[in-house]
């Protein structure tokens, strides 16, 4: 062990004595494992900013709409009443089949005049919003079509100010409707993405009956983890049972998004990890050169310590210590860059994703693991070419 | 096996091949040195003293003949034992003294040390008590071109002597000194022979080879005359 140890010093010296070599030789490694630090880093990051983002809010829908790309797309058009033979056929799957209207009205309190997104809601609650004032929509309000409302917050300065405003009723498309709640933040939920950050959430009954008689865009489907996609087959089958089988539809859901979300980061990830791969392949070429130079330099030296009484596991060891050295340190410092590089990429994204995680002690153990490999991989053959060296010869120079 | 001769040779031939030339240096040569000998091989240039010097070294092999170190044949060995062998039983010192440039005195005795595989703390301990036997206790830390080449000379014999080996093997230690330095070189050899030391030293030079106890001289790679002083 002390050994191993005396070798690491002596190599350490040997790397300083000439470090503008050394230096240069190193460069390779920076520059492949900076590059193969960052992109994982960040993917890695980015991925866990995404799926923490839309793990916080809940279940996402399953959206079902009107193929536009088909001859008669009228004839297919979802129609209200479409509505309940859906919500039977995914009876056994999830009771949460809602129709929604992509549409702003007028809505005004006192003087105060805009024209927000509104959208249908129902006592739906997992939806991972929390609430800064107030309760949710929930089934009484669906059932009974309230005129209730839930608002953003960012609706809520603009009408109310800071001060309450539950109890206080909006004027909303000629209708008084009643404020139940005030969402806290919706930052990175899908409600945030379905109708921005200026919104109104009212019971789907109530947006039928009193907002507007016009068929839904879409239909939600809340369906549990997994079943997105049997869900969206059995609405379309549904939908065709009533407008024909002709009749095309498109289903969308977020874990198709973030699948395929994934599924481009890691083809993008793998591309530049293939181009940070030859960088340490070059890289190592570079130290195998630059210990051959060293081993044909000290030829005299391997003589001598063959004299003296090395063998051949001594010089080798010696030689591919120092190769190791050599790429664990460009290795640490190009991983030391890649990760300030992933910290900075990361903190520039968290503005748009949720929290995201940075794996240091993965990535930490992947560079050393990547490094050592390089350093023992290109340093094997001039630690051998030292060690096969006739002690004769080598003094003889 | 302390009755046994340090340095056995019986019948050493040594062959060169380049290509299809084969080259006998040796020619079924036979030599023994006893415990405590001040042995000095001498010979013109080609005379294969310098071979023999590697042979007895365990830096070569012999293409045929048996050599047996303290009773051991190693003639037969592979390059890792010759390797321990090497680092336990011999001691080389050189025309050129071969210390490693970077390293201070203490170091370079130090080397053989640390390949035996003693630890720091003693691996000082002994290389300083070796300078000290060489007289230069004074210039542990000074590299090798901060010192004279009786110095330097000097500096490559503690290293020798630092396993405490068999045998002391120098090759024209004084071929790069001056009359006066070699004088002080030579009395220092004397001086470890007076201790016990077994010593076998190539020279081409007689004022050298007369300070040896037993003079053999060699001549197209066959031992001409051996006689004691």
């Amino acid at each position: 062990m002390f050994r191993l140890l005396a070798y690491f010093d002596e190599a350490l010296t040997s790397l300083w004595r000439n470090r503008m070599r050394s230096a240069l030789t190193m460069l390779g490694m920076i520059i492949g494992s900076a590059s193969i630090i960052t992109v994982f880093g960040i993917s890695r990051a980015t991925t866990s900013g995404i799926e923490s983002t839309f793990g916080s809010f809940g279940t996402f829908p399953v959206v079902v709409e009107v193929d536009p790309t088909q001859d008669y797309p009228d004839a297919a058009q979802i129609q209200y009443g479409d509505l309940r033979p859906v919500q039977q056929a995914e009876q056994g799957i999830t009771p949460w089949v809602i129709p929604q209207w992509n549409r702003s009205y007028l809505t005004t309190y006192g003087n105060i005049r805009d024209y927000p997104n509104v959208g249908a809601n129902s006592g739906f609650h997992d939806d991972g919003l929390s609430m800064s004032q107030g309760r949710k929509i929930d089934q009484a309000d669906v059932d009974a079509a309230a005129h209730v409302c839930v608002i953003t917050s960012d609706l809520a300065t603009e009408f109310f100010g800071n001060g309450n405003a539950i109890g206080n009723y909006l004027r909303i498309n000629g209708g008084r409707y009643r404020v139940v709640g005030v969402y806290a933040n919706i930052k990175g939920s899908f409600l945030n993405s379905a109708l921005g950050s200026s919104a109104i959430a009212i019971p789907y009954t109530t947006f039928h009956r009193d907002v507007s008689p016009s068929p839904p865009d879409f239909i939600f489907i809340y369906a549990p983890n997994g079943m997105d996609q049997q869900a969206g087959q059995i609405a379309i089958a549904t939908l065709q049972r009533i407008h024909g089988p002709t009749a095309k539809y498109l289903t969308a859901s977020t874990s198709d998004f973030l699948t395929s979300f994934e599924s481009v980061l890691n083809i993008v990830g793998a591309g530049l990890a293939a181009i940070g791969a030859v960088a340490l392949v070059v890289a190592g070429i570079g130290i195998m050169n630059i210990m051959l130079v060293s081993v044909t330099e000290r030829t005299r030296e391997i003589g001598i310590r063959k004299a003296v009484g090395a063998s051949k596991n001594d010089i080798t060891l010696q030689f591919l210590i120092e190769s190791v050295v050599l790429a664990l340190l460009g290795g640490g410092i190009g991983s030391g860059i890649g990760l300030l590089v992933t910290i900075g990429g990361v903190s520039l994204l968290s503005a748009q994703l949720g929290e995201m995680i940075i794996p240091y002690v993965l990535i930490i153990a992947i560079a050393t693991c990547f490094s050592f490999l390089v350093g023992v991989a290109f340093g094997t053959y001039p630690a051998l070419r030292a060690a096969q060296l006739d002690a004769i010869e080598a003094l003889r120079i | 096996m302390n009755d046994a001769p340090i340095i056995e040779l019986r019948g050493i031939v040594k062959v060169y091949t380049s290509g299809p030339l084969e080259l006998e240096v040796l020619h079924g040569l036979d030599l023994t040195i006893e415990r405590g000998e001040y042995v000095a091989i001498m010979g013109p240039s080609g005379s294969g003293k310098s071979t023999l010097m590697n042979l007895v070294g365990c830096l070569d092999r012999p293409s045929r003949g048996s050599y047996q170190l303290e009773g051991v044949d190693v003639a037969e060995l592979d390059d890792n034992a010759l390797a321990a062998i090497r680092l336990r039983k011999l001691g080389f010192v050189f025309q050129g003294y071969n210390l490693l440039g970077r390293a201070d005195a203490m170091n370079n005795v130090a080397l053989p040390l640390f390949y035996a595989g003693f630890g720091a703390k003693e691996r000082r301990e002994r290389a300083m008590a070796m300078l000290a036997e060489v007289g230069l206790a004074d210039r542990a830390r000074h590299k090798p071109s901060e010192l004279s080449g009786g110095q330097q000379q000097r500096v490559a014999i503690a290293r020798a002597l630092a396993n405490d080996p068999a045998v002391l093997l120098a090759d024209e230690p004084t071929g790069n000194l001056d009359s006066a330095t070699s004088e002080e070189l030579l009395q220092l050899f004397s001086k470890l022979h007076g201790k016990g030391r077994t010593i076998l030293m190539v020279t081409h030079d007689e004022g050298v080879a007369a300070h040896a106890r037993r003079i053999v001289r060699l001549r197209d790679g066959n031992v001409v005359a051996d006689a004691l002083r």
